[in-house]
């Protein structure tokens, strides 16, 4: 059992360039999906105030890590790194709606937050093979 | 009448103790990764700690001496000293995990960074202790920990699909991510079969005066509040899968946690996850608090009772009094506290052959245990799960190194 975990290890745990670029995204399609989870229930009132915003300040600061790492990963990776830097500077604006209590400058942000997050799941997609 | 009350309460304080930020962080991150197939490392970690916590509290019920008590004098000063430094240290980090899970509470309730709170919540972990007794501490906080129970009835409103949920109570093969699945898989179980969570209830034994006559309780209590506690931890992981899965929301914050209960509850939803948060991390850092100050004083042969005076038993408070500054320390060094838990329970793991190896001669040692000790079943169990904690000691770091991130 010990040998079929390390075979099933070894085998997971050579990871290239494209598989961490592919984690990087899933991560900030993670960070944007919270983003966009919470924003709403803010805006329908389900959480508090402080609650939402430290939660996007925080996916904020995930999303500028995820960046970083993109840019140490792969400098061909320009239209993710493009989508991610969006999606970031996008949240760090709702999160400051939010602190001032904004409600109706949050739904605008929201409709656009989807539509970059669409493309990021898009980004993250496997190329089908020819 | 009044045992049955006994069982009750012992039931209910296990159920109300079972459930703490490792059990609930890995169980999310599993859903929210792997839908329902790692129901099984739940259900195993359960059974195993079924098996471990009846064992212990038998031992101690019987001789009336504690399991690293009994270590000491059985395997020698050498060995103890050795389970005293690995278990000692990795308690240390769990309580950590603990400590920074209450401040994490209270930063959604307040809006104020977590680091904030880290030396009100250990005052608080410290004065409740100190103040209280050992009832207090094992019957009270476990009790208010009953508000844990919320994730098994949301999981019960959002009606899963319970052929998958049963078919995730059976080993399987990830699809993908397998290194990722199967350091989830060995964090779920280091959550699960804790050395703290026996050896505190072998000591408990002790403290609440149980004999011979409370072998049954002893077992009743065993199986049904691990069980219980076990199905808490299956209700969190259905409601990742359920509402985080389909999103792509992957558990990397603390923050990401009220996702869990918000849609089941609405608002009411956020409360109940950060009061469970708030208590089950404060109960098991009282508790993580007293078993490191019971393994010492066991361990050295000094007074210890969490029922005397403090000052009666001077070495056994200021082990505590110390231990509980060495974990809000490791807060204030600022590790995020969900990948210092995650990396905790992995550690757990790795570490349980040095306190299961023990059980396998101590619960056959007629000196000990006389005409109560283990028989073919609960040997050939105890050795399976030796077998288990080694192999589970030996991928651990690598699945730390490759799987962790």
């Amino acid at each position: 059992m010990v040998l079929v975990l390390l075979c099933l290890l070894m085998n997971g745990c050579a990871k290239g360039a494209e598989q961490k670029l592919k984690d990087t995204l899933r991560r900030a399609v993670s960070a944007t999906a919270t983003v966009l989870t919470v924003g709403e229930w803010w805006s329908k009132g389900l959480v508090p105030t402080a609650y939402a915003a430290g939660t996007l300040e925080r996916m904020s600061t995930e999303l500028e890590q995820e960046i970083a790492e993109i840019d140490s990963i792969s400098s061909a990776a320009v239209e993710q790194r493009l989508v991610v830097n969006t999606i970031q500077e996008m949240v760090a604006k709702m999160a400051t709606e939010i602190r001032q209590n904004h409600r109706a400058a949050l739904f605008p942000l929201l409709d656009q937050l989807k539509g970059q997050h669409t493309i990021l799941i898009t980004l993250n997609q496997p190329i089908p093979k020819q | 009448m009044k045992k049955m009350l006994e069982i009750a309460l012992g039931i209910v304080t296990s159920v109300g103790g079972f459930l703490e930020i490792g059990s609930i962080a890995t169980a999310a991150q599993g859903g929210a990764e792997f839908s329902f197939r790692l129901i099984w490392a739940i259900a195993l970690g359960g059974l195993c700690v079924i098996f471990l916590v009846e064992q212990s509290g038998r031992f101690a019920a019987v001789s009336g001496r504690t399991i690293p008590d009994a270590i000491r004098e059985s395997f020698g000063a050498n060995y103890f000293l050795f389970l005293y430094l690995i278990l000692g240290v990795v308690s240390l980090l769990v309580l950590g995990a603990e400590i920074g899970g209450v401040c994490i509470a209270l930063e959604l309730a307040t809006g104020i960074a977590f680091q904030w709170w880290t030396f009100p919540a250990a005052f608080i972990i410290w004065l409740v202790i100190w103040k209280g007794t050992f009832g207090v501490i094992e019957k009270g906080v476990s009790m208010l920990g009953l508000i844990t129970l919320s994730f098994v009835v949301g999981a019960w409103m959002v009606h899963p699909p319970w052929s998958q949920v049963l078919v995730g109570a059976l080993p399987s093969l990830p699809s993908h991510d397998s290194s990722h699945y199967w350091f989830i898989a060995v964090s779920i179980m280091g959550a699960s079969i804790s050395p703290y969570l026996f050896f505190f209830y072998s000591s408990g034994v002790i403290e609440d005066e149980w004999d011979v006559s409370y072998l049954k309780i002893n077992r009743v209590i065993a199986a049904g509040g691990m069980t219980f506690g076990s199905v808490m931890s299956i209700g969190v992981l259905v409601l990742a899968a359920i509402y985080l899965l389909p999103k792509g929301i992957q558990v990397e914050h603390y923050t990401q946690l009220p996702l869990l209960l918000i849609p089941v509850f609405g608002r009411t939803g956020f409360w109940l996850l950060v009061a469970s948060l708030g208590i089950t991390c404060l109960g098991a850092a009282m508790e993580l608090t007293l078993e490191i100050a019971y393994l010492t004083a066991q361990g050295f042969g000094w007074n210890w009772s969490e029922n005397q005076r403090p000052l009666a038993e001077a070495r056994f408070s200021f082990i505590y009094t110390a231990t509980i500054i060495l974990g809000a320390l490791i807060v204030l060094i600022g590790i995020d506290p969900l990948k210092l838990t995650v990396f905790t329970m992995a550690l757990t793991a790795a570490t349980l052959p040095v306190s299961i190896v023990p059980f396998l001669f101590l619960m056959n040692d007629y000196n000990y245990v006389r005409t109560y000790g283990n028989g073919w079943v609960s040997n050939v169990v105890v050795l399976v799960i030796t077998g288990l904690a080694f192999v589970l000691a030996v991928v651990t770091i690598p699945l730390q190194i490759y799987g962790g991130g």
